[in-house]
């Protein structure tokens, strides 16, 4: 069980009247008061279709300097239930019931006035998204200040500015004392939540409710702040409630974790037993999800060629943009890239957000236009390539986007979107439809939900449709060639056309983990059959990792190593990709080899469509 | 700053050049357009109509007549062809009431707009958004031309309460000036109070979406502060691009129909009757002024969206 990280605590105690498994922390006296504590919280919201409930009986408590976990994948109610306990969830359509008692005051019901004035200074949270969460046209430091200056109206400004230039250094911002007059904007992505951790300690406020706090950034960024949180947690005896949806990033910090699955508490109990012996279903299907699947190719051995005749060839490619102001210098956002990509292989550019490989991306496809340099698909510069050429090549493209939600027409049925790609590579009419039909088959749909509308997808069944999007080509250009023909796929869209290339920019990096997996799966197995080259753009190394052959590593706009997929993982050269691999978070690998988790990993994986499925009608009713 | 300024600048003549140019050929485009005929009088005979146009250059080729026209203009001197007056001075005359008109109301229906807007927003769906709303669309509903009617008939003529028309100079009679201006303000601001508090209530409600009020709220702020603070100053963007463009379409004599109703005698006015008139020269003068309200107001837009949001650079 404590084959790695902390010992497992003594006195784990049966469970209480809910049957969880309470553990005390050893560094607690288990009869103390607990700082937070929830009883039978419950969330339901009424909608068109009836009541919906976001958060159904969760019972929870929180300890002094002890840190809580709340596991989910989205919508299964950890924010609704963070939001609530802020007195942030109202309205006229939301019933909350049950018992949320801080430091023996009760939260549930309690006046406004009364909640405002523990909102910040006794109970604080920090968002997910940094960027948004702050203010753009206020000063950093004023948006501390003024929290200061809301409870207590007695401090000057200031003083109260002095304080906020204090608690930013506190958090670890360089030069805090000027950063105080900054603006958001001004700030990197880590600083930025940084900020919002000085503005959540302000006040001293002892419980610090964290939602995602990690997932907008970068895993180098995360790795800090997550540090920084353990470390306030250590020195300042903070307690935090860390919502997220990955377990790999709690796996550090947290003392117990909870599990939460459709606004109910699954499984609860400490770090060790939740993530050495997870009890229920869900859970184990949440931390499986985050192994990679097991290739279904073998990787190609190391220091081998790139297959020849290359498919898509990079050479010295630049991208700047012209700076802000007159005297400020362009932005190199890519600054001589050099690629090459066999057919049928799979090249994942890794990089932090900023790094130019997005742009490198979308330069292939001329979304963006080059300012310097060659792209050569089979030979044919793209780079320079006029209207109508640039439009023959882009048929042997295919792009699939990060979020399927805004890359779908939400006022066009899928199976219209399919066709609409179809007839720009030539396909019309009945024969467009049929084949709009077994592109849905290919990415393992059905062609009748052809006729639906995105929203009425899940997010993973949306990715699917982009993925079927990005593949026109191979059925177009095979109709086109051989009309009629009975061939199988791969002769059919390969052989004939020397293999499609595919963009696959974060393609599975907005879907739930669970549901990460089957799209991950299906990439894999549409390169086998149908070989086509992916070029994937990825800052989350084990979706690299189950799909790459090669991998080369971005930043600040140059490529800074190249190589053979394991040999970059294994035994990275350059210290930014060290740098990268430390911080990427992964489970302990005790819980990679549990003896459980090698029973299940062995087992056929049918039980994706319905868990999707599931989720799908209750996105839905969110919606409404 | 600088940089900023000399674009301005240069757009500005630009747009200029392009105003009058085009002005004048439309004036040229006119059937029966020929403003010799039409100052030789009824009973001319065609050697005096020839004379006339002699005289003031009609004869030459259109682009000479441009430049002749352009020129008068720009060193002060350019004539109207019905009256024969210096257009400028004409002009000069008619602007005070023109800019009281625009300046009293421009004010009126920025603050009442914003407060009516913020107050629906805060209360949206209950009782006072309602009424806010039903009082929006009555005002954007409401004829200029039937409130100034009402508004004379009821305040000036039955209560006398106010002073039933014409235009007071601020500088001879501070109060009379304002007694006089009071009706013609609201009548032109009821409109645009209504559009305004529309355009706010829907832009504040945008905002109260954000995570940053999320964020203000889980600071323990008042609901006041919160809505002040955090989300009017991010909800006034589009409200200060269309108050630019209003005011500057009321200072080149939009608000006819107020000037008219209430006897101002304002740039509007004059540019209907010259309009009426074929005359060209005030035509092409206050298109040119028009034209420059437009760009300098949009450059002080700019400007008011640099102080309200730190992200915008006019350097841009």
């Amino acid at each position: 069980m404590n084959s790695e990280g902390r010992p497992l605590p003594p006195g784990v105690q049966p469970g209480r009247s809910t049957g969880e498994r309470i553990v005390a922390s050893p560094s607690h006296q288990p009869e103390r008061e607990p700082l937070l504590d929830v009883r039978e919280l419950s969330v339901t919201f009424a909608t068109r279709e009836g009541s919906l409930s976001a958060v159904d009986g969760v019972s929870f408590q929180l300890r002094p300097s002890e840190v809580l976990a709340i596991v989910g994948e989205s919508g299964s109610g950890k924010s609704v239930c963070a939001s609530t306990l802020m007195g942030l969830t109202r309205g006229p359509n939301t019933t909350i019931a049950g018992s949320a008692r801080l430091e023996g005051e009760e939260l549930i019901g309690a006046s406004q006035s009364r909640l405002r004035s523990i909102r910040g200074a006794r109970l604080a949270m920090v968002f997910q998204d940094p960027q948004s969460s702050l203010n753009p046209v206020h000063r950093v430091g004023d948006q501390i200040a003024e929290q200061i200056r809301a409870h207590k109206p007695l401090v000057s400004k200031a003083q109260a500015l002095d304080r906020a230039g204090e608690l930013m250094e506190r958090v670890g911002i360089p030069r805090a004392r000027e950063r105080v007059r900054a603006y958001p904007h001004e700030l990197s992505g880590g600083q930025r939540q940084r900020v919002m951790i000085a503005m959540a300690l302000s006040l001293g406020a002892k419980v610090l409710l964290a939602d995602e706090p990690t997932t907008a950034l970068d895993v180098t960024v995360q790795a800090q702040i997550l540090a920084q949180l353990k470390d306030l947690r250590e020195r300042e005896g903070l307690s935090i409630v860390l919502i997220t949806h990955d377990f790999a990033v709690v796996a550090d910090i947290a003392d117990r974790i909870a599990v939460m699955q459709a606004g109910k508490i699954v499984e609860q109990g400490s770090a060790e037993e939740v993530l050495y012996e997870p009890a229920h279903p869900y859970t184990r299907e949440l931390l499986r999800a985050l192994v990679p699947p097991t290739r279904r190719r073998p990787l190609r051995p190391v220091g081998s060629a790139v297959p020849e005749p290359a498919l898509l060839e990079i050479e010295d490619l630049r991208v700047s943009y012209p700076g802000r102001g007159r005297r400020v210098a362009r932005v190199q956002a890519v600054d001589g890239v050099s690629l090459t990509v066999g057919a049928g292989e799979t090249l994942a550019i890794v990089g932090e957000s900023g790094c130019g490989k997005t742009t490198t991306l979308r330069c292939i496809a001329r979304l963006i236009e080059p300012t310097s340099g060659t792209i050569r698909l089979r030979g044919h510069d793209l780079a320079r390539a006029r209207r109508g050429e640039l439009a023959a090549l882009r048929r042997d493209l295919g792009i699939v986007f990060q979020d399927p939600q805004a890359s779908l027409n939400p006022r066009r049925r899928v199976g219209a979107t399919l066709e609409k790609a179809l007839h720009v590579r030539g396909l019309a009419g009945e024969q467009a439809r049929v084949s709009a039909g077994e592109l849905l088959e290919r990415v393992g749909l059905s062609a009748a939900q052809g006729a639906r509308y995105p929203h009425e997808l899940s997010g993973g069944q949306r990715q699917r449709v982009g993925i079927a999007r990005a593949l026109a080509g191979t059925v177009a250009g095979a109709m086109a060639g051989s009309p009629g023909s009975d061939a199988s796929p791969s002769a059919r869209g390969g052989q004939a056309r020397g293999g499609q290339l595919l963009l696959l920019d974060e393609p599975v990096s907005s879907l739930d983990a669970s549901i990460r997996r089957g799209v991950i799966e299906l990439l894999a197995d549409l390169q086998a059959r149908l070989g086509c080259a992916y070029v994937l753009v990825s800052h989350d190394l084990s979706t690299v990792e189950a799909v790459a052959d090669r991998i080369a590593v971005m930043y600040a706009g140059k490529i800074v190593e190249l190589g053979d997929a394991r040999e970059v993982l294994e035994h990275p050269t350059h210290p930014y990709t060290r740098a990268l691999l430390a911080a990427c978070p992964r489970l302990p690998s005790g819980v990679r080899s549990a003896g459980w988790m090698d029973r299940e990993m062995s087992l056929q994986r049918d039980d994706l469509p319905p868990a999707e499925t599931s989720r799908a009608t209750r996105r839905q009713s969110f919606g409404a | 700053m600088a940089w900023f300024l000399a674009r301005r600048l240069a757009s500005l003549i630009a747009v200029l050049f392009a105003i009058t140019v085009l002005t004048f050929l439309i004036f040229q485009a006119i059937p029966d357009g020929n403003p010799a005929l039409r100052m030789a009088g009824r009973l001319a005979s065609p050697q005096e109509v020839r004379d006339i146009s002699r005289q003031w250059g009609f004869e030459k080729p259109i682009y000479v007549q441009y430049v002749k026209t352009m020129e008068q203009v720009l060193d002060g001197s350019v004539i109207s062809y019905s009256q024969q007056v210096n257009v400028e001075q004409e002009i000069v005359r008619d602007l005070p009431p023109t800019i009281s008109l625009a300046i009293g109301a421009g004010i009126a229906w920025l603050l009442f707009g914003v407060v009516f807007g913020l107050l629906s927003a805060a209360y949206a769906g209950r009782l006072l958004d309602r009424v806010l709303t039903v009082f929006a669309l009555g005002g954007i509903s409401m004829p200029v031309f039937f409130l100034g009617a009402i508004m004379l008939y009821w305040l000036g003529y039955e209560w006398r309460l106010l002073p039933l028309e014409g235009y007071v100079p601020l500088t001879s009679n501070p109060w009379g000036w304002f007694t006089h201006m009071l009706m013609p303000w609201i009548a032109l601001s009821i409109v645009s109070i209504g559009v305004y508090s529309r355009v706010l209530r829907a832009n504040v409600l945008d905002t109260m979406g954000e995570d940053y009020v999320r964020t203000a709220r889980a600071k323990g702020l008042s609901e006041r502060r919160v809505l002040v603070h955090h989300v009017l100053r991010n909800s006034l963007m589009g409200i200060v691009t269309l108050w630019g463009l209003d005011f500057a379409w009321v200072i080149g004599g939009g608000a006819i129909l107020v000037e008219s109703v209430f006897n101002l005698g304002g740039v509007g006015e004059y540019a209907a009757q010259s309009i009426g008139r074929l005359d060209v020269p005030p035509v092409m003068v206050i298109t040119m002024l028009v034209a420059c309200a437009v760009v300098v107001l949009s450059a002080l837009v700019d400007v008011a969206y640099a102080v309200l949001d730190p992200r915008v650079r006019l350097a841009g």
